[in-house]
């Protein structure tokens, strides 16, 4: 049958419509789908309609009370609660959309969003309002249709007949109330619709299995829902710590506490971690006893450092609480500390009662380091040993001492031991200082430092990068100062070339004009090096080793003893443990321009704070011989005789460099120690 | 989206009492707006700062497990989830507890334990933070939970307003639903019912939110009254909207549809909104415009009633009023073309004898 006008209201479009569509009126129908076909456009207007209006508020109102469960399941951390609320909500959502469907088609023969637009649902077959059966499948396969995002949707632009995938499985069809000439897809929009398919297949395709197989290794390695992998975040204790608390297996707060203390003073623990753990003591048991408060009064003033203010606050509480624990002995010297009153600090610390917590040793070997008093720091360190949190800190502050201290080989076969063993960053801190100190000491002898070795290994390795091409990044200055030394000797620096390729290993702007100093220097632009060394030293982000090390190049570089002198007035300025690191290039310098008193008088200011220093006891020698003081000399060489060959070794080969071949034979040590044997005897 | 729109271009004569409300809220928000920057840039430094914040949450979680007090179960389970070690319950207590007048009132005087030094920073911030809301015009004006004996505030608190958006919204919608009530039931009734909801709005606020030291602001409550009003007693009143469905002229225009639609969209958002909030943890805005929109309810149901029995009775009175039957909408209707009118309300055009015998008993 032809149907003419076909007005839609639902009543009439049924009595209309009451024959079948087959057959003879086959032609009818066919015209009938070919004029009043539903524009792609209202059909996805009819869907957003229907979803923003009336499934959206609905569903909304429906799920709310589960939402709200999901809100108390995701505070609570109760991943069964969250799992069921989500459950229910994806039923109810789906019942939703199921009823609502299925009961507009099968009733009005159209959803309300369709009745907005004039469209009617009809059976392909009858051009009737959609069997119940008809209407369940249709839903069911929107349903279904959602879950893939949509997608089959876009068969409206490419079907011949305008017919999604719930079209085609319900045989149902979508037609206007009005004619509207809505024609066929065309060849082009069919063929982009295909390709446009199979582009969103494939890079889903690709997207699904890459995120699947993530998040399930995400979630097998978290062993817990990832929506609740927040909360570890945040925690109140420390990662760093709870991982060695649990080897050490500690559970009291204060334990961790202690342990958060030590490796806090060892520099090895973050400012906010140690407040972390500070924070946790007081909250997890609110009625702690004095002794414990203290403790963690004196946890936050270190946390808090950097804001003097409250950390002040923090110190003069510790001692409130109770003033005869070991916490405010260490407030005290902390007080002490700040102000540099190392005479306070070194009393407090003889009146603390033994056993010392074990952070109390740490700040004890600090201080004994920063005095320049190895012994006492070696002592210090003995009672820590054994404690495999602190070796980042130990080892390296041993070799130190024991270099310091002039037990040579101890310390190089502590080092030795300590690159097998130590992270890349402590490796490299250790060899920079290591090589660097033996440089400045043995008059840049590389081949008697194996630290130097060390050090051009890790900088030159490919495993240090994990490329070939890619240069190691530098910014411990040691070790940056160290390098431009190696391939110097005395007096003679090494080429431009070299200092300029070591720009590659630093990015810090500071560094790369030293190099370029060096460069320049070693290409006899003495005024351009002064300049730019001079330029680095008045740089407030120079660090101290930095600045002796340029007053070193300075006094290298000057053309007349007075120039010398002025930079070595500066350079003593500087502070004791970095002088120490310089001074016998100094002396060296100071012989060679026949400063000879400025050279005595410079060794036995620093030889009060490490008497048993040899490589000082050796310019002594030096610098008394060349005096003429030979008993004095001789005093001292009995002094170092035990080191003699190390000593001498360095001398062979490098106090002879060209430039002041003359200043320099007669400033040998080698035949000054077999001068002073002529004429007193053997050692 | 869609969204109603004002009952056409309106003169000042046409509804003076609802361009009054509006130059009022004007008056009040700008020049309150502009002297709260200051303060509440200053009381945002204390309540941005995470310690404090954090703090506040230790401390909070020591008065809530305190078995004198009495509190709900579920913020006593975060405070004892956050004493067991999750930093985020702590800041989130800490949160909870600026809403807790109680506890800010008592936790002056009240010794906790734990870090000493922090409680005392604490203290002292916390004194700061006081002081800047006592010359704040939100808890000047507004409508806290320690000043419920100010009774001027029950009335001053819709007058005041958070920010720009909430101000020009709350002013658009009371300019829509003023649009369409104000000529229907005269401008007395408009204010005597603006007011008499708003109120309702403050005391269903106070009467589900508890004890609450966040001051309530805003005029969203007596506008949700006005809406239900209108929605309830006019229901089959046309208003037209403005719709967007997709980027195309033919899926953007203006369509009327019955008041009633109105109040389904705005009912059913507040009531989900409502029940999807934990309640110890907020929601009570939405509870305050449920508030509006149940005095509204009752007094439009009421009136509904007073309309139908008069109109069984007193037939003189429901022919006094014929003149204001003549009342018509301001805009012809829609245009049959795009859109279809078939779902659209078939009353158009009616006399409205229920919003003329209102305004007839109202403002003689």
């Amino acid at each position: 049958m032809v149907i003419e006008n076909p007005s839609f209201s639902s009543r009439s479009y049924k009595k209309t419509h009451s024959m079948s569509c087959f057959s003879d009126q086959e032609l009818g129908c066919r015209s009938l789908i070919e004029t009043h076909r539903a524009s792609p456009l209202d059909r996805i207007a009819a869907g957003v309609t229907d979803s923003l209006l009336i499934l959206s508020p609905l569903s909304l109102l429906m799920i709310a009370p589960l939402k709200r469960n999901m809100t108390q399941a995701i505070l609570f951390e109760i991943p069964s609660s969250l799992t069921q609320a989500l459950l229910f909500s994806l039923l109810i959502l789906l019942s939703i959309i199921f009823i609502y469907y299925i009961f507009f088609i099968y009733i009005w023969g159209a959803t309300p969003g369709m009745k907005l637009f004039n469209l009617r649902v009809v059976d392909l077959w009858t051009l009737k309002p959609p069997k119940f059966f008809s209407a369940c499948t249709r839903a069911f396969v929107q349903i279904f249709e959602c879950f893939l995002f949509g997608l089959p949707w876009i068969a409206l632009f490419s079907n011949p007949e305008r017919r999604t995938l719930h079209d085609l499985i319900s045989d149902t069809l979508v037609l206007s109330q009005r004619p509207n000439n809505i024609s066929s897809p065309n060849r082009n929009e069919s063929s982009l619709v295909r390709g446009l398919y199979l582009a969103i297949i494939s890079i889903t395709g690709i997207l699904f299995f890459s995120l699947v197989g993530d998040t399930l290794g995400f979630m097998v390695m978290n062993d817990r829902s990832f929506i609740f992998s927040d909360a570890k975040k945040n925690t109140l204790l420390c990662e760093d710590i709870s991982e060695i608390a649990k080897d050490k297996n500690l559970k009291n707060q204060s334990e961790r506490l202690l342990l958060a203390m030590e490796i806090f003073a060892a520099g090895q623990l973050e400012q906010k971690c140690l407040l972390k753990e500070a924070e946790a003591l007081f909250i997890e048991d609110p009625k702690i006893n004095s002794q414990t408060a203290a403790l963690g009064y004196l946890a936050k003033a270190f946390a808090l450092s950097e804001e003097p203010d409250s950390s002040n606050e923090y110190l003069k509480k510790v001692c409130e609480t109770d003033e005869n624990s070991e916490s405010c002995q260490m407030a005290e010297i902390i007080e002490h500390w700040s102000n540099e009153e190392w005479t306070e600090v070194e009393k407090i610390f003889s009146q603390i009662k033994w056993p010392l917590s074990r952070y109390t040793l740490v700040w004890k070997v600090r201080l004994h380091m920063k005095r320049a008093q190895f012994e006492e720091a070696l002592v210090a360190m003995s009672s820590l040993s054994g404690v495999g949190e602190l070796a980042h800190f130990l080892i390296p502050e041993r070799v130190r001492a024991l270099w310091r201290s002039s037990q040579i080989e101890s310390a190089q076969w502590v080092a030795q031991s300590a690159y097998e063993m130590l992270n890349q960053e402590t490796k490299t801190q250790l060899a920079g200082w290591m090589c660097y100190d033996e440089l400045t000491h043995t008059c840049g002898h590389k081949k008697l430092s194996p630290s130097c070795q060390q050090l051009e290994q890790i900088v030159r390795s490919e495993d240090s990068s994990g490329f070939e091409n890619e240069p190691y990044n530098l910014e411990d200055p040691y070790a940056i100062l160290a390098l431009s030394k190696i391939n110097e000797s005395c007096d003679q620096m090494a080429s431009p070339q070299y200092y300029l390729g070591l720009k590659k290993n630093v990015h810090s702007k500071i560094y790369n004009h030293y190099y370029e100093a060096l460069a320049e220097g070693s290409q006899g632009n003495l005024q351009n090096a002064k300049r730019k060394l001079l330029k680095i030293l008045k740089d407030e982000n120079t660090t101290e080793i930095f600045k002796a090390d340029i007053l070193l190049r300075l006094m290298q570089m000057s053309s007349t003893p007075f120039e010398v002198q002025k930079f070595l007035a500066e350079w003593r300025q500087q502070k004791t443990i970095y002088q120490l690191s310089t001074a016998p290039a100094v002396v060296q310098v100071l012989q060679n321009r026949n400063l000879i008193d400025n050279s005595i008088d410079l060794i036995q200011e620093l030889i009060k704070y490490n008497k048993k220093d040899l490589f000082l006891s050796r310019d002594l020698v030096v610098s008394y011989y060349l005096k003429g003081w030979k008993s004095k000399a001789w005093v001292y060489l009995i002094k170092i005789s035990s080191h003699l060959d190390y000593l001498q070794a360095g001398e062979v080969y490098d106090r002879t460099p060209a430039q002041t071949q003359k200043t320099n034979q007669k400033n040998n040590f080698h035949k000054i120690v077999k001068s002073l044997q002529k004429e007193f005897g053997d050692l | 989206m869609i969204i109603p729109l004002i009952n056409g271009w309106l003169s000042f004569t046409k509804i003076p009492m609802t361009w009054l409300l509006i130059f009022i809220n004007s008056g009040v928000f700008i020049s309150s707006y502009f002297s709260e920057i200051k303060f509440q840039r200053k009381m945002d430094q204390i309540l941005e700062d995470e310690q404090f914040i954090f703090t506040q949450g230790q401390i909070y979680s020591q008065y809530l497990l305190d078995p004198n007090n009495s509190y709900s179960n579920t913020l006593q389970s975060l405070a004892q989830r956050a004493q067991k070690g999750d930093r985020g319950k702590f800041t989130l207590l800490g949160n909870l507890s600026l809403r807790d007048q109680n506890f800010l009132d008592r936790s002056h005087y009240l010794e906790f334990s734990g870090d000493q030094v922090q409680i005392k920073h604490w203290r002292s911030n916390l004194t700061q933070l006081k002081n800047m809301q006592d010359l704040h015009f939100s808890y000047i004006l507004g409508l806290t939970s320690n000043d419920q004996s100010h009774l001027q505030q029950w009335v001053s608190y819709i007058f005041v307003h958070s920010g720009p958006y909430h101000f020009f919204g709350n002013m658009y919608f009371l300019l829509v639903f003023g649009s369409f009530l104000e000529p229907l039931i005269g401008g007395l009734a408009l204010l005597i019912l603006f007011l008499s909801t708003g109120m309702m709005a403050a005391a269903c606020f106070i009467l589900i939110s508890g004890a609450t030291a966040a001051p309530l602001i805003g005029a969203s409550g007596a506008i949700s009254g006005l809406m239900t009003f209108f929605t309830i007693f006019y229901w089959h009143h046309p208003v037209r909207f403005m719709y967007f469905i997709l980027p195309s002229t033919r899926y953007v225009g203006f369509i009327f549809l019955p008041a009633w639609v109105l109040f389904a969209i705005f009912f059913i958002s507040d009531l989900s909104g409502y029940l999807s909030t934990v309640t110890d943890l907020g929601g009570v805005a939405y509870a305050a415009h449920l508030g509006g929109d149940f005095a509204a309810m009752i007094m439009g149901a009421s009136a509904f009633l007073i309309h139908v029995l008069l109109r069984k009775f007193d037939v003189a009175a429901f022919h006094k009023v014929r003149i204001v039957e003549k009342f018509q909408a301001p805009y012809p209707f829609p245009p049959t073309s795009g859109v279809t009118s078939e779902i659209l309300n078939p009353s158009l055009g009616k006399p409205y004898p229920l919003s003329a015998m209102i305004q007839d008993r109202l403002t003689l």
